[in-house]
């Protein structure tokens, strides 16, 4: 990452954020909730066979998975909506959720996202389109509970990383080629 | 009889002094003394009836003359007889200025042989004590007196050395009481009318100074009480500093000062305690101090790896915002792969957004960045609270709002570079 580079992060925070790093947190929420999700259908079958006398196949059940991952993906986004204005996946592309205005996201409005979030996808996608044609990149579920994403990461440390990496890797350079005498 | 007994005099009592009764003259017989009366009583009679006779006579011609005037042609006739009776009255007149010169002279006569003898018999005591002098001065008018009298020729007629030889000059002093003649002098008045001056002209200094004996005077004086007496506050206030100041020749005076036995003598703790450091510190310019000073040559002079040997590094670690900074700059390979992935995936939005609005035809520069209070239009709206945008200000994995720009208010630490506003 150049100077400038960091210099352009720290001023894109606060901006609306783009389709792609929402497009790539959803990704990240996405995969956690379904590994999650695997993982614990997993541990329950292998303790049903284990701790119990019968013999449990879940892999045919689909629509009890399926109920049990929706509620569990549900609970997923709410609670940390709620708790920290951001998912883990949005944590990992440094997003936020906001409210219009950009003030702090509430209990409130985060559960009114929650439940208007399925309108992107019951609209045959055409929901999300708000967040590439937009002007303030919100998508239906967004208008709806009047909230906003925006780019929210700790962009000064991270230009202060790159500022030491740099000077780590000038200072090894250095001491790699010995000055001529 | 009364009149007959003889009358005492009393001194001061009589205008007239009584003399004794002089016995008739011997040889005049009773008779004639009778005879005598009896003739002076008779013209006395005869003269008293002649005045009554003639006053009446004089009654009826005026009365006639009265009647006559109004007659017609008594005024033709008056003229008439005032013209035929002229010279005779003339002659009258002329009879009449010397009958009257004559009798003045005859009286004037008459009086200078009567009046010494009449003075000599006045008593004049008598005479003066019945005198009411006070009445008298009453009636004097002192200012019309006073303007009759020809004070010149008053003075012109003393003479002053007799009047003067004649002056008993250690009696009239003996006479003055001296205290209370100085207690109705007013000195300020007195003073205010001597030309100061004309007084000091006058007087030979020099032949003055001579004659002072300046050694006896010196020593007739008692330097403690004078000087005790001296006001030196105001003998102070009178004297014109910046005079005096100009006429002291500095260079003379400082050559003639022993700097060295100077310093010696000066209590340098004394002075120093009594400085008011707060109060000089107060009159530093230090803006025009600080200019004054060559950075670069007091850089040159600091021995930089002395300095930084010197820096307790664990104490600013601990205690300022550099430990927080070390301690998320030590974050490592995942950290950095994160850095990377949200810078570039933040510039694929941009082309992305940028190409969008290419095809809307949509200028980037009506396009809100971001939320209002985000991007500092929540300051327009008068929210003093809510700064913007927060360059930085991410929270990694914190709560709501935990580090978020929204939530930077006024008085936290500020990042340590503004955000550069930028197109993204």
């Amino acid at each position: 990452m150049t100077r400038s580079g960091s210099r352009r992060d720290m001023a894109h925070q606060g901006h609306y954020a783009g389709a792609l790093s929402r497009l790539l947190a959803w990704g990240a929420d996405l995969l956690i909730i379904i590994a999650v999700g695997t993982v614990t259908v997993a541990l329950v079958q292998f303790a049903i066979n284990v701790a119990t006398p019968w013999n449990a196949d879940l892999k045919h059940a689909h629509i009890l998975i399926l109920v049990c991952e929706f509620i569990w993906g549900a609970f997923y986004l709410g609670a940390t909506w709620i708790l920290f204005g951001r998912s883990p996946g949005m944590s990992i592309f440094g997003l936020r959720i906001v409210r219009s205005d950009g003030s702090d996201l509430d209990q409130r409005h985060a559960l009114i996202r929650l439940f208007a979030f399925p309108l992107g996808f019951l609209t045959c996608g055409v929901g999300f389109l708000g967040i590439i044609f937009s002007r303030t990149h919100q998508a239906i579920y967004d208008r709806i509970a009047r909230t906003a994403v925006v780019y929210d990461w700790d962009a000064e440390a991270a230009r202060i990383r790159n500022l030491a990496a740099r000077g780590a890797r000038r200072r090894q350079t250095r001491v790699e080629v010995p000055a001529e005498p | 009889m009364a009149e007959d007994t003889p009358h005492p005099r009393q001194p001061g009592t009589d205008l007239a002094p009584r003399i004794a009764r002089a016995p008739d003259p011997d040889g005049v017989p009773r008779p004639l003394l009778a005879a005598t009366d009896f003739a002076v009583g008779a013209a006395s009679q005869a003269t008293r009836l002649a005045l009554r006779v003639g006053s009446t006579g004089w009654d009826t011609s005026v009365a006639v003359g009265r009647l006559v005037s109004r007659l017609p042609g008594a005024h033709g006739a008056a003229r008439l007889l005032d013209t035929a009776t002229r010279p005779l009255v003339q002659d009258g007149r002329d009879a009449r200025v010397r009958a009257r010169s004559v009798a003045r002279t005859g009286t004037q006569r008459l009086l200078e042989a009567v009046l010494p003898w009449v003075v000599d018999a006045l008593d004049v005591d008598a005479l003066v004590a019945r005198i009411d002098i006070d009445a008298l001065v009453q009636r004097i008018q002192i200012d019309a007196l006073v303007q009759r009298i020809d004070i010149d020729r008053l003075v012109s007629g003393i003479d002053i050395d007799a009047l003067v030889q004649r002056i008993d000059i250690d009696r009239l002093v003996s006479g003055i009481d001296i205290d209370t003649l100085v207690q109705r002098i007013e000195i300020d008045a007195l003073v205010q009318r001597i030309d100061i001056d004309r007084l000091v002209s006058g007087i030979d200094i020099d032949a003055l100074v001579q004659r002072i004996d300046i050694d006896r005077l010196v020593s007739g004086i008692d330097i403690d009480t004078l000087v005790a007496r001296i006001d030196i506050d105001a003998l102070v206030e009178r004297i014109e500093i910046d005079a005096l100041v100009q006429r002291i020749g500095i260079d003379q005076l400082v050559s003639g000062i022993d700097i060295n036995t100077l310093v010696r003598r000066i209590e340098i703790d004394g002075v120093v305690r009594r400085i008011d450091m707060d109060a000089l510190v107060r009159r530093i310019e230090i803006d025009a101090l600080v200019r004054r000073i060559q950075i670069d040559e007091v850089v040159k002079r600091i021995d930089m790896d002395a300095l930084v040997q010197r820096i307790d590094i664990d104490a600013i670690v601990e205690q300022t915002e550099l430990g927080t900074i070390v301690a998320r700059s030590t974050s490592g390979v995942a950290t950095d792969a994160l850095d990377a992935a949200r810078s570039q995936t933040a510039g694929v939005d941009t082309l992305v957004t940028r190409a969008v609005n290419r095809v809307l035809r949509r200028r980037e520069a009506d396009l809100p960045l971001g939320p209002p209070l985000l991007t500092g239009e929540g300051e327009a709206d008068g929210d003093p609270t809510v700064v913007a945008p927060a360059a930085g200000g991410g929270a990694g994995a914190g709560g709501p709002g935990a580090g978020s720009a929204a939530t930077r208010v006024a008085g936290e630490s500020p990042a340590p570079d503004p955000p550069v506003e930028e197109r993204p």
